[in-house]
């Protein structure tokens, strides 16, 4: 833990000192709360062809549901955010400072890892905050109601953000140059992966799942990625676990990936 | 386990280092004591930031051992230094203490040592060069290491900076820290270590105190006259001839310890024409340095003479 704490001060000092660092969290803040709001604003507007959706998504408990799935998206600038300090990290050749001042290579990783932590509990957070205050907002159904699948969905949100910022950082430690890693990134999040989740002609579940629902772009078009955790919950079934199993690939296929690709920058 | 404890400071035994089949470190061992400053010195290429990336940490994966005394963690400066740009020096400093998890330290005793205390709220980005370097230096003194690597620390710096530098090494080592060097400026390696590892193509050619490496070398001999490749070319024939250097209007001749001025000019009015004087030459860190590195190219085109023989 002692360790952690260092690495996270580390950090620490490093971001709260930057102006990008400042630049990112205004976009995201912005963002964060502007699309709920702007989605919110709809809700009432009688052209919009999702009415009947919008009438119940901010009333409690469905809000939870609502801003846990919008948030994801302004999360993704969180994600550019870890390729910039990656590849900042690379690029000037600030790790070396760490490593012969007696880092090792795994503590680099951890480091980065521990801001993907910190930024995927804000954005789980800023998702509950947002959900009160719209569901204060809105008013129209039974006053603060929270279901266990509420919370769980939470939780889900967490990990799965934290998924897609470990993705980005593969883009970042693969890529190396800040402005590459990002352009290709949007790239492969905007069309890349869904032409290839759609392409590739694998069976359901497996077209959907392996190569898209857990890729970021797909995973907010398809909501029930949420659902990843009904199996532990409910019962398990062969088509749940396929997206439980595929979700967890992912994410331990990036972490060992990360650990790799550091290792090869010596 | 290729680290362990060590009686001396640190002792480094047979380390090697294999890049895409070929080592480019191949079998370097030294000891370092207490005080010691050890310079290291070769022609780019020879190994040097590799060696002593090794021993920062840098680099992991190598042959041999590192034996430290109470595995204490060594001050680095290697390459250019690397601090963040929109840091503070001080930042930068707490930085590094951050890293290295120290708690206990003081910005402004660090850099009243190298110099720059003044410039302690000032952006890295907006360093001079030299300033930078002795920000490195602090940087590497944080948690009063026994032993700091300083890898071409001089380089870039104009002569003030250079000898301000050399009074900073000569400041901390009397406090009683070790330091191993890089330079290219043999000059400067001469005035401020007392010993010397020189590398060339990986391989140590040589490791010792500055009297051991000046006294290694045989007799010595100033040629004047024309010195053509054809002179030279006749010259590598002499027997007793260990080395040589070609200048521009001279060359200076190593020969064998058992033989002396007389020989040389009874061997070169026998073989070549006349028209040379052999005078004593009184030798220069640089001398000595191109001498042994030719002395060990002469050796080695030797041994694959005759092993094609």
């Amino acid at each position: 833990m002692r360790k952690l704490r260092w690495l996270l001060w580390t950090e620490w000092l490093i971001l709260s000192k930057s102006v990008v660092c400042v630049i990112f969290a205004i976009t995201w803040l912005t963002c964060a709360f502007g699309l709920p709001f702007i989605i919110y604003l709809q809700r009432n507007d009688p052209n919009n062809r999702f009415k009947t959706l919008l009438e119940e998504a901010f009333t409690f408990p469905t809000v939870f549901n609502t801003i846990g799935v919008l948030e994801l998206l302004p999360a993704q600038i969180l994600s550019l955010f870890i390729i910039y300090i990656v590849c900042q990290d690379l690029e000037h050749k600030t790790y070396r400072l760490r490593l012969i001042n007696g880092s090792n290579r795994i503590d680099l990783f951890l480091s980065k890892f521990i801001v993907i932590i910190v930024l995927s509990f804000l954005i789980t957070l800023n998702a509950f905050l947002n959900s009160l205050i719209f569901g204060y907002l809105e008013m129209s159904s039974s006053f603060f109601s929270i279901r266990f699948k509420d919370v769980v969905l939470f939780i889900v949100l967490a990990i799965q953000s934290a998924g897609f910022m470990l993705y980005a950082m593969l883009f970042g430690l693969f890529f190396k140059k800040a402005g590459l890693a990002i352009m290709l990134f949007l790239v492969w999040f905007g069309a890349v992966e869904r032409v290839i989740a759609q392409t590739i002609n694998f069976n359901y579940p497996f077209q959907l799942y392996p190569l898209g629902s857990c890729l970021p772009g797909k995973a907010i078009e398809d909501r029930t990625i949420l659902d990843i955790f009904r199996p532990i919950l409910i019962n398990i079934n062969s088509y749940e676990s396929v997206k439980w199993f595929s979700a967890f690939f992912w994410i331990i296929l990036s972490i060992y990936l990360c650990n790799f690709l550091f290792k090869k920058f010596e | 386990m290729r680290t362990s404890v060590s009686e001396s400071l640190l002792d480094v035994e047979n380390i090697k280092r294999k890049i895409a089949g070929q080592y480019v470190l191949k079998g370097i061992s030294f000891k370092l004591y207490d005080g010691d400053i050890l310079g290291i010195i070769g022609p780019n290429g020879s190994g040097k930031t590799t060696l002593l990336s090794i021993l920062s940490n840098l680099i992991t994966n190598y042959e041999g051992l590192i034996k430290k005394r109470n595995s204490f963690n060594i001050g680095t400066l290697i390459d250019s230094p690397t601090f963040y740009d929109h840091l503070t020096v001080k930042e930068n400093i707490k930085l590094v203490a951050h890293i290295k998890k120290i708690s206990d330290w003081n910005c402004h005793t660090l850099l009243e040592i190298v110099g720059i205390d003044e410039a302690i709220d000032k952006k890295y980005s907006q360093l001079s060069l030299g300033m930078k370097q002795r920000l490195g230096i602090a940087a590497s003194l944080l948690g009063n290491p026994p032993l700091i690597i300083l890898d071409e620390p001089t380089n870039g710096l104009d002569p003030a900076g250079v000898s301000d530098l050399r009074d900073i090494i000569r400041h901390i080592n009397s406090m009683g820290v070790s330091i191993i060097i890089t330079s290219h400026m043999l000059s400067e390696v001469s005035q401020a270590c007392n010993k010397i590892l020189i590398l060339y193509q990986g391989i140590s050619l040589f490791f010792g105190s500055i009297n051991d490496l000046f006294s290694s070398v045989g007799p010595v001999f100033k040629l004047s006259g024309n010195t053509s490749s054809r002179f030279f070319k006749k010259l590598s024939k002499m027997p007793f001839l260990k080395s040589y250097l070609q200048k521009k209007d001279y060359s200076i001749v190593e020969i064998d310890g058992k033989y002396s001025a007389e020989d040389v000019d009874k061997w070169i009015i026998n073989n070549l024409s006349s028209g040379y004087s052999v005078v004593e030459h009184t030798l220069i860190l640089e001398d000595v340095f191109l001498l042994i590195i030719k002395r060990f190219e002469l050796n080695y085109a030797q041994t694959k003479m005759a092993s094609l023989d």
